[in-house]
C-alpha cells in the first residue's frame, strides 16, 4: 500500500551531481550559479510556492544549508545516496564502499539508529551484501535530513541499474519494505533503463510508489529505445517521474508537456533546465 | 529525407547489424572493481550472451559482486575460472599491472580477450599479446570507451568521407580532474608502470586522433610532473600525411572536469570542425557530399540512439555489445589490439621525445 500519491511535480538537483544530458558550458554555469546555499535556497523557495510537491536531491550539506535559510519544511525526496560526480565515476559500485566514507558527520539520534542497524546487520557477516546491508546505508544517508521533511526515499541509479542488470529483485523489494515501514514515505528508484525496469518489475511483482528516469522526445537517456520505453510508459501501472525533459534541446515546457502526454505521472524539473523556477513550475504545474 | 537522416541512417544500420551476436557466447569478467562490475552489468542485458563466470582474488570484490545480485559462479584465480567456467570470451578489469600476464594465460587456453585499456603496455608489451593471438586464433581487444561515442564516431565517418578536404590544421585536448595529490598519483604508480596521463587519459584521444588522421611519421612532446614521477601534463603534436600539423595537451590534474572531455577543433579546405562529447559541428563555406554550406550542427540527440542498456553514458555496453558480436559473427572490433598498436607506439614516440627534451622521434612502423 503506497503511503503517499506520488508527487506532480519536484525540483531536481540532479545535475549538480553529474546527472544530466545538459552540455558542458551548462553544466559549469549551473554548478557555479549554486554553489552557496542562498541561490539554491531561493530556487527551492519559488518552486514550492510555484506549486512543486518537493525536492528530489541528495541529502548533501548544501541542501541542509539551504533548508537552514529557508526556514521552512522542504518537503524532500532523498536521493540515495549522496555521490558527487568524483565518486560517481570513480567508486565501485556497491555499499561498503560507501558505508566506509559515511561513519562520521551524523547526528546523534540518527548515530544511534545507525549503530543498531550496524549491529543487527554487521559487515562481518553481511559485508557485501547490497540487500541486506541496505538498511544501514539509508539510515547513514538520512542522517542529515529531518525525519518529518522525508517524503520519498530514491535509489540512486548508480545502485539501481547496476542491481537491475544483475536480476538483484530482492534488494528493490527490500528497499520498498523499508522506506515505506522505517520512514513512512514513497519509496522511489531512480533509472536510466526505465524499459528493462519496468519490464523486470512486471515480472516480479515489485511496486515502488515511483520510478524517475529519463522521457524526452529526443529519446535521450531512454533505454533500450525511445519507442521501447514510450510503450512500456503507457502500460504500467507504476507512476513515473519524467526527468531530462529538456535532454536534446527541447524547450522546458514542450517538454513536460511531452512527458504527461505519454503517461508520466509527473515531472522532475531540474534546476539546470530551469532559468525562473517560479514563473517555469507555474507554466507547468 | 533530412540531412541528419541521410548521413546518419547508414550509421545506424552498420551498427544495429553489428550490436547483436547471432548465436550464444559464453562470457566472464575477471577483477570485480568498478570496471569489472560495469563490464559484467552490461553484458547481463546483451542479447544471445551469458554471464557464466566472474572473478577476483579479494574476497570481499567478490562478495560485493554476489551482493550486486550476479549469480554467474564465482572464481579466486583467473586459471580456475578460466579451467571451469569455461567461457568463450574474458574481460579482464584487474589492477593495470596483472592485466597483460592474464589476457596471454586466456588466449593461450584459447579464449577470447578485452583489456581493460591498455595504459601499462608499451608497443613491445602488446606484440606478444597480439602475436599469442593470431596462435590462437582468438581475439583480443581493448576497451577505449572514447572509440564508441557515437559523436566521434560521427567525426571520424564525416573525416574519411573527405568532406572537410585537407587538413591544415587540428587542436585536440582531453582532460579530467583525476590526480590533484601525490596520493592520486602513488594510486597509479603502484599498478600502473611508469606512465603517466598520456598513457592513461591521452591514450584514448591518441587512437581517436590517429584513426581519424592517420599515422604519423614523427612526433614531439613534452610533459610536467606536479604530483610525482609520473607525468601530469602533456603537450606534443606532428605533422600530418598531407601536410598539416596536429597539436594536443592533456593533463589529469585540471581542476574543474570531474569526467574526462575531449575537445578536437579541425581546420580544413572547406571549412572547420568542432567535436566534444556534447555535439560534432561543421562549418562549410561550400556545400560537400550530403553537407549544405554554412554551420550544421550533431548533437547526441540527433544521432542514432544504439545502445540498449545505459550505465553512465552509452559507451560501456556499445564496445562490450561490439565485442562479444565481432566475436560471435566475425565482424569489425574498432579496438582489437593490433588496430591499437599504432596508437602504442605513437604514444612511446611521445614519451620518447618527452624525454629527450621535446625533440621530433620517428615511429615505429
Amino acid at each position: 500500500m503506497s503511503p503517499v500519491a506520488p508527487p506532480r511535480v519536484l525540483l531536481g538537483t540532479r545535475s549538480l551531481h553529474g546527472l544530466t544530458f545538459a552540455t558542458r558550458d551548462r553544466i559549469l554555469d549551473v554548478t557555479s550559479r549554486y554553489r552557496g546555499p542562498e541561490a539554491m535556497a531561493v530556487t527551492i523557495s519559488r518552486a514550492l510556492d510555484a506549486g512543486a510537491d518537493g525536492v528530489l536531491a541528495s541529502p548533501t550539506p548544501l541542501l541542509a544549508a539551504a533548508s537552514r535559510i529557508l526556514r521552512r519544511a522542504i518537503p524532500v525526496h532523498a536521493v540515495i545516496p549522496a555521490l558527487n560526480e568524483q565518486e560517481r565515476l570513480e567508486l565501485e559500485p556497491g555499499v561498503e564502499p560507501l558505508l566506509r566514507r559515511r561513519v562520521t558527520g551524523a547526528r546523534t539520534s540518527a548515530g544511534v539508529r545507525m549503530a543498531l542497524a550496524r549491529f543487527t546487520r554487521p559487515a562481518s557477516l553481511y559485508g557485501g551484501d547490497w540487500t541486506v546491508r541496505l538498511p544501514v546505508l539509508i539510515e547513514s544517508e538520512i542522517a542529515s535530513v529531518r525525519t518529518r521533511d522525508v517524503k520519498g526515499v530514491v535509489l540512486d541509479a548508480w545502485l539501481s541499474d547496476c542491481a537491475l542488470a544483475a536480476g538483484n529483485r530482492r534488494l528493490f523489494e527490500t528497499f520498498v519494505r523499508l522506506v515505506r515501514s522505517r520512514f513512512r514515505a514513497a519509496a522511489g528508484i531512480e533509472t536510466h533503463n526505465l524499459g528493462l525496469m519496468l519490464e523486470r518489475f512486471r515480472e516480479w511483482g515489485v511496486s515502488p510508489d515511483y520510478i524517475v528516469a529519463p522521457v524526452n522526445a529526443s529519446g535521450l537517456g531512454m533505454k533500450p529505445s525511445r519507442s521501447e520505453s514510450l510503450a512500456a510508459l503507457r502500460e504500467t501501472t507504476i507512476p513515473v517521474l519524467a526527468k531530462e525533459l529538456c535532454a536534446g534541446g527541447a524547450a522546458f515546457e514542450d517538454g513536460a508537456t511531452f512527458a504527461r502526454e505519454h503517461g508520466a505521472a509527473g515531472i522532475v524539473a531540474d534546476v539546470c533546465e530551469l532559468e525562473d523556477a517560479g514563473f517555469e513550475l507555474k507554466a507547468v504545474g | 529525407m533530412t540531412i541528419a537522416e541521410e548521413l546518419l541512417a547508414p550509421l545506424a544500420i552498420e551498427h544495429h547489424a553489428s550490436l547483436e551476436p547471432q548465436r550464444p557466447v559464453r562470457a566472464a569478467v575477471f577483477g570485480l572493481g568498478r570496471s569489472g562490475l560495469h563490464h559484467a552489468a552490461a553484458l547481463s542485458t546483451i542479447t544471445n550472451v551469458e554471464l557464466v563466470a566472474i572473478g577476483d582474488p579479494d574476497r570481499n570484490a567478490r562478495r560485493n559482486a554476489r551482493g550486486m545480485g550476479l549469480s554467474a559462479r564465482s572464481f579466486a584465480s583467473a586459471a580456475t575460472l578460466i579451467q571451469r567456467g569455461t567461457p568463450e570470451v574474458l574481460f579482464v578489469a584487474t589492477p593495470l599491472d596483472l592485466r597483460a600476464g592474464l589476457a596471454a594465460q586466456a588466449l593461450e587456453a584459447g579464449v577470447a580477450v578485452q583489456i581493460e585499456g591498455v595504459p601499462a603496455l608499451t608497443a613491445a608489451d602488446a606484440a606478444p599479446l597480439i602475436h599469442a593471438a593470431a596462435r590462437a586464433e582468438r581475439s583480443i581487444a581493448c576497451a577505449w570507451s572514447l572509440a564508441y561515442h557515437p559523436v566521434f564516431s560521427l567525426a571520424r565517418r564525416i573525416v574519411a568521407a573527405d568532406t572537410l578536404g585537407a587538413v591544415r590544421q587540428v587542436r585536440a585536448s582531453r582532460n579530467v580532474s583525476r590526480v590533484v595529490t601525490p596520493l592520486h598519483q602513488r594510486a597509479y604508480s603502484a599498478h600502473g608502470g611508469p606512465r603517466g596521463v598520456l598513457a592513461h587519459v591521452g591514450a584514448e584521444m591518441m587512437f581517436v586522433l590517429v584513426r581519424m588522421f592517420g599515422m604519423p611519421s614523427s612526433v614531439a612532446a613534452t610533459s610536467q610532473s606536479l604530483y610525482g614521477a609520473l607525468d601530469d601534463e602533456a603537450r606534443g603534436g606532428w605533422t600530418l600525411e598531407r601536410g598539416g600539423r596536429l597539436g594536443f595537451e592533456t593533463s589529469w590534474s585540471a581542476p574543474g572536469y570531474p569526467r574526462p572531455a575531449t575537445v578536437i577543433e579541425v581546420e580544413a579546405e572547406y571549412g572547420r570542425m568542432l567535436l566534444s562529447e556534447d555535439a560534432v559541428e561543421i562549418d562549410l563555406t561550400a556545400a560537400r557530399g550530403t553537407f549544405p554550406s554554412g554551420v550544421t550542427r550533431f548533437g547526441r540527440a540527433d544521432l542514432p540512439q544504439l545502445a540498449r542498456f545505459e550505465l553512465e553514458g552509452d559507451e560501456r555496453w556499445l564496445e562490450d555489445a561490439t565485442f562479444v558480436a565481432g566475436i560471435a559473427n566475425g565482424g569489425d572490433i574498432p579496438t582489437e589490439l593490433s588496430a591499437c598498436l599504432e596508437t602504442l607506439r605513437v604514444i612511446d614516440a611521445l614519451y620518447a621525445s618527452a624525454a629527450a627534451g621535446g625533440g621530433a622521434v620517428e615511429v615505429a612502423r
